[in-house]
């Protein structure tokens, strides 16, 4: 087994690997060098600056989390802000002025805004979601107005009284060192999210809601925790914000300041954690000191938002990260695709953990498209420690059939679907890989940001769960699932994929991609496995290899559904086939069978079969073992 | 010996970064059918999108007539006589059979009057076209699509069609009726290159032949030649195993 | 009560220009373009400094027309056809910041006041109808908003480049290969929102006045109007709008000012949660 390696995220891994270890004592150190700033003569004006980045950053963060990682352009910050604000403001001076107890308070109410925007944007996307995000920034005035005097109505909420907590005031340097704390508490906790399977599994939800619940990884559910913990950072700030002048205006949560923080995420770097902190950086110090930029501010940031969709990738952050790979450069180049050499891996069939495969029962399985009956009536059975192929011509629905047994299709009525004993039928995409399904796509989904090693461990993300909290905080629970993604080392290693784990999966090969996939499902150790089309498009030595790995795969005992064109190499390797033709069971038994059954034959060969006497034996020579 | 209606020369193409295809040549004359056959992921649909103009190529020549269109991009390809019908009877489901019918001559500058002939010609040749000229595509069967998709094609008099999978996903007997209607097309003088998997109808049809495996040319021929059948089978399904 | 209606028909008419606009690039390209309401607005603007300098009404349009129709065109070229990738929104982004842009320099050039067009450019006044008092220049914005919902109508079922536009937005890979060329489409539904936009400033910028904060409210309420309309119909953009401008000017009157608002966001996620594909849009069937 290889040794435990550090699961680096989407910063450059050179980079991180060289100077990893320091990086944590950095951290605070700079920290307290922030903090005591005012003490050794920063002025009131620059301490005002600092206050206002960290307000900046920390909303601006809340974006990233949810638009550069989880890919929701939710453009609603400002409402989060102004509900964190109002509910601070109006609490410290009607009920209680505890700078703690009021931070709890204005995030409650900017989470309780951040899932109003999240339950219709688990329905909708693009466009809708944006502009329905963006739509409740508007209402924050009448909103405001409806509750009226309460909170100060349209002329603003006044007389919030200078923060206090265990009953003493505090004073600026005081009010100072909380928001550097809190602040840079926020972007720790953010770091660990990023950096842990939850941050993985959002970018995997970024990428495709098809693979993540292959994966078990529910995409509702994960969008909505992540619409809620997005609107933490907003909710901070806002409370900060009443606080700061002791006054909150209506108009301070207007259009204007969205695009303000879209402009400051793109600057920045729209997936990484520091992104925001320099991007808030920019947008808040440099106006400041150039004289009449406040009549230049839209253009500048109108100019940055269109750059960004031209120039930029990942705005300074990703500038940085370019930097630093041309500096630290690695010796391929940067034109062929990576692949692996399976000539050179070595061809034992390697050992894996025993897993209590799942039988699979289709009954009657019927699936209709509108005017096309796709599946009719198929009813068939895999067992476990088995290779049960699924073959046919194109527009058998043998895809569909794969897809539905998956659950991103509903059988028709009457149908049964069972998976080890349990009934399945209709059950959604993510109940199902929850089961212990795992699979493979015709075209792997491979999600942009992660590295070889981060696609396969995405398996895990099911297997050994630990909650957003443990793994944030690094709990028991964290570090059980930490040694859980180690053991995807020794999975890639015995299939020869060790040399690029680190490597971008998106700069793989064709072939290396199909590998990664399987590895994948090995390293989830799947019990009911469904592979699509996987060996299309890979050379003979990965063919070999391939085949090695299913068979392994079949020893460990799970249920290994192979849906293949070639017949041949279905032939080599199946214990029991299934030839689907328009949408019906044609033949069902061992190879031998299958392989001389008239039906068969005509289907695949369709009309003209006669014409040169083809048959689908293997050639005469025998020289396949 | 007649110019090629279309000649391929060392096409290597894919998917952005992918490559798929790796020097693929063959040359088909005017009025004669070939077929490219191979396994699912061999890279035939991804030739024709590059013959088509979809996919660049990254090298090789494409020569339509003589003409080099390497470089012209696919709308424009169309005009000069080359027309591709992909695979999955991709017609234009919300929009009617006529108005499908219409977008096909998109690409030819004709009169009103020539445009309605063609019309006219269209439904003679596929009648159940003409009953279901005011549907929407969505409403005709898989079979009616097919022949739609064709028909599509056919609006912009290509000298050469390309033709992906036809028989995909149709019964038997609409398969035959497809095949007889590419007979009398070719028999017309058109010129075609057929992908297809099911080795039968694309042998009864062609009288070139190519196998692809991982993106190269791995057997051509005629299929009138000697022990032909044998020889593709062994291209198309020899695999070496574990 | 008729005041009302009709004082609600016309913004509602405002609300469905906007969302014509939007079919028009979606059609033609897919792509949707967040600074329509921009460029509806910098038309505005520019009409009021050609009238202001006296010219006539009608050249004043056309000179408009061709100045926004050229912006649009350069917006095209930079913000959509230069986009990296498509991903996660990049083109509601660059769109954005267009809008962006186009409003600094609005407030930059005229500052952030309302500023009227010069009285005579349109005929104004007041028309006496059962019901209730209405302005003529509101029922004459309407009518020039539906002619120019019936004319696009008619440009996409019946012109080659409609036909080109329905077939591009249905399978943009199967219309290239049927001829069409998609980015010339492109530039050309670009171009076109511009100059449509240009020859409605005037009787638009009557009702709206010229001014740079309603902005992006016209442009949110124009996509929900969009949205309910269904997107891709010009039909459907027009009776949604109607119906959100409608709503919007009863409940005004009846319920509150502050509820405005709220009413119409509650529709957009109604429609959103009950017929996604609004009104008159079509389904897509999902593909795995």
């Amino acid at each position: 087994m290889a040794k435990i390696g550090n699961v680096s995220s989407v910063a450059n891994p050179t980079f991180s690997d060289r100077f990893g270890k320091f990086l944590p004592i950095v951290r605070v150190l700079v920290v307290v060098v922030i903090a005591i700033l005012p003490f050794i003569g920063l002025d009131q004006f620059w301490t005002r600056q600092v206050v206002l980045v960290a307000l900046m950053a920390l909303t601006v963060s809340g974006l990233s989390l949810i638009f550069g990682y989880a890919g929701q352009l939710n453009l609603g910050q400002p409402a989060m802000y102004a509900a964190g604000a109002y509910a601070a403001g109006y609490f410290s001076k009607n009920l209680v002025n505890d700078l703690l107890i009021n931070l709890a308070i204005g995030i409650l109410f900017a989470v309780v805004v951040g899932v109003i925007v999240g339950l219709p944007g688990l329905r909708t996307s693009g466009w809708s979601l944006s502009i329905l995000s963006f739509f409740l920034v508007l209402l924050v005035v009448p909103v405001v107005n409806i509750i009226g005097a309460p909170i100060g109505g349209f002329a603003g909420l006044t007389g919030i009284p200078i923060p206090a907590q265990f009953g003493i005031e505090l004073d600026n340097n005081m009010f100072y060192i909380f928001v550097v704390a809190i602040t840079a508490l926020w972007f720790f906790l953010m770091l660990n999210l990023i950096k842990s399977r939850h941050g993985r599994a959002l970018l995997v939800v970024k990428e495709s809601t098809v693979l993540a619940s292959s994966l078990g990884i529910p995409p509702f559910a994960t969008k909505l925790k992540v619409y809620a913990i997005s609107a933490i950072p907003s909710g901070i700030a806002g409370v900060f914000f009443a606080y700061l002048d002791g006054y909150v205006a209506p108009d301070s949560f207007g259009l204007n300041l969205g695009v303000t923080i879209l402009a400051a995420l793109v600057l920045g770097g729209a997936v990484s954690v520091y992104g925001p902190l320099i991007g808030a950086a920019f947008i808040v110090i440099v106006p400041s000191q150039l004289n009449s930029f406040d009549k230049y501010n839209a253009i500048v940031y109108g100019v940055l938002l269109v750059a960004s969709g031209i120039f930029f990738n990942n705005g300074i952050v990703g500038l940085w990260n370019w930097l630093m790979r041309r500096l630290f450069k690695s010796r391929r180049k940067p034109e062929t695709d990576l692949s692996v050499d399976f000539s050179e891996v070595k061809k034992e069939r390697p050992q894996l953990e025993h897993v209590d495969g799942l039988r699979l029962e289709l009954t009657n399985v019927n699936k209709r498209f509108g005017g096309n009956q796709a599946l009719k009536g198929v009813t068939a059975v895999a067992e476990p420690g088995q290779i049960t192929a699924l073959i046919g011509p194109n527009g058998s629905g043998k895809t569909t059939l794969l897809n539905l047994i998956s659950g991103f299709y509903k059988p028709d009525e009457g149908s049964t679907v069972l998976i080890g004993g349990k009934d399945a039928t209709g059950l959604p995409v993510h109940k199902v890989s929850q089961l212990g399904v795992g699979r493979t796509f015709q075209t792997p989904i491979i999600p942009a940001g992660l590295t070889a090693r981060e696609v396969v461990a995405a398996a895990n993300f099911d297997r050994h769960r630990s909650t957003i909290a443990s793994s944030v905080l690094h709990l028991p629970s964290y570090r059980r699932a930490r040694r859980s993604d180690a053991e995807v080392d020794g999975v890639m290693e015995s299939m020869g994929l060790a040399s690029i784990a680190n490597e971008p999966a998106s700069s793989l090969a064709l072939g290396t991609r199909r590998m990664v996939e399987l590895a994948r499902t090995v390293a989830g150790a799947n019990k009911l496995i469904l592979l699509d089309e996987v060996a299309a498009g890979l050379d003979e030595e990965e063919i070999v290899e391939l085949g090695i790995m299913i068979r392994a795969l079949r020893d460990s005992g799970a249920t290994v559904i192979l849906v293949e064109h070639n017949f041949t190499f279905v032939q080599e390797l199946a214990d029991h086939v299934l030839v689907l033709a328009e949408g019906a069971l044609v033949a069902d038994g061992a190879p031998e069978y299958v392989a001389n059954h008239p039906e068969v034959l005509r289907q695949y060969l369709g009309e003209g079969a006669a014409v040169t006497g083809t048959r689908t034996q293997k050639s005469k020579d025998g020289d396949k073992k | 010996m007649t110019a090629p209606a279309l000649e391929v020369t060392d096409l290597h193409t894919g998917y952005g970064d992918l490559k798929v295809v790796y020097g693929l040549s063959f040359a088909v004359e005017p009025g004669k059918v070939i077929a490219i056959l191979g396994r699912n992921g061999a890279g035939k649909t991804t030739a024709l999108r590059a013959i088509s103009g979809l996919n660049p190529a990254n090298t090789g020549k494409i020569l339509l007539d003589g003409e080099d269109i390497t470089s012209i991009p696919a709308h424009k390809r169309v005009s000069k006589g080359i027309a591709y019908v992909q695979e999955g009877k991709r017609v234009f489901r919300q929009r009617t059979v006529e108005d499908n019918l219409v977008i096909g001559a998109l690409s030819v500058k004709i009169s009103r009057a020539e445009l309605t002939a063609r019309i006219e010609e269209a439904y003679n040749r596929f009648p159940i076209l003409r009953e279901k000229r005011r549907d929407a595509a969505s409403g005709l069967s898989g079979g009616q699509q097919q022949m739609l998709a064709i028909a599509q094609a056919l609006m912009s008099r290509p000298k050469v069609l390309l033709l992906d999978e036809p028989s995909g996903g149709l019964a038997p007997t609409i398969v035959g009726d497809v095949l007889n209607t590419v007979k009398s097309l070719v028999a017309d003088g058109l010129t075609v290159v057929l992908v297809e998997q099911a080795m039968g109808f694309a042998l009864a049809l062609a009288d070139d032949v190519i196998v692809m495996d991982l993106g190269r040319s791995v057997l051509s021929g005629k299929t009138t030649d000697e022990g032909i059948g044998e020889a593709i089978e062994q291209a198309y399904f020899n695999r070496v195993e574990a | 009560m008729t005041t009302v209606l009709i004082a609600g028909l016309a913004t509602g008419a405002i609300y469905a220009f906007i969302a014509l606009g939007y079919n028009i690039t979606h059609l033609a390209s897919g792509a949707l373009n967040f600074a329509h309401a921009n460029l509806m607005m910098l038309a505005v603007f520019l009409s009021m400094v050609g009238l202001k300098l006296g010219v006539n009404a009608i050249i004043v349009a056309i000179a408009v027309a061709i100045i926004t129709g050229l912006l649009a065109l350069i917006e095209e070229r930079l913000a959509i056809r230069l986009l990296r990738n498509k991903a996660s929104q990049s083109e509601l982004v660059t769109t954005l910041g267009v809008a962006s842009i186009i409003t600094g320099f609005i407030v930059l050039i005229w500052g952030s006041d309302p500023l009227s067009l010069p009285s005579g450019s349109w005929p104004t006044g007041a028309l006496d109808l059962p019901g209730g008092r209405v302005q003529i220049s509101d029922l004459l914005m309407i009518l020039v908003i539906l002619i120019i919902a019936a004319v696009l109508i008619l440009i996409s079922r019946k012109t080659k480049i409609g036909i080109s536009a329905l077939a591009q937005s249905e399978d943009r890979e199967a219309a290239r290969l049927r001829g069409v060329d998609v980015l010339k489409l492109s530039m050309f539904g670009f171009a076109l929102s511009g100059v449509v936009v240009g020859l409605a400033a005037i009787p638009i910028g009557t009702k709206t006045l010229a001014v740079s904060s309603v902005i992006l409210t016209l442009a949110i309420k124009g996509f929900v109007a969009l949205t309910l309309g269904g997107v891709g119909s010009m039909g459907g953009a027009v009776v949604g709008g109607l119906i959100i401008g409608l709503l919007e000017a009863v409940v005004e009157r009846y319920v509150g000012a502050s509820f405005r608002d709220i009413i119409v966001f509650v529709v957009f996620l109604a429609v959103l949660f009950i017929r996604p594909q609004g009104l008159f849009g079509t389904v897509r069937q999902r593909e795995v």
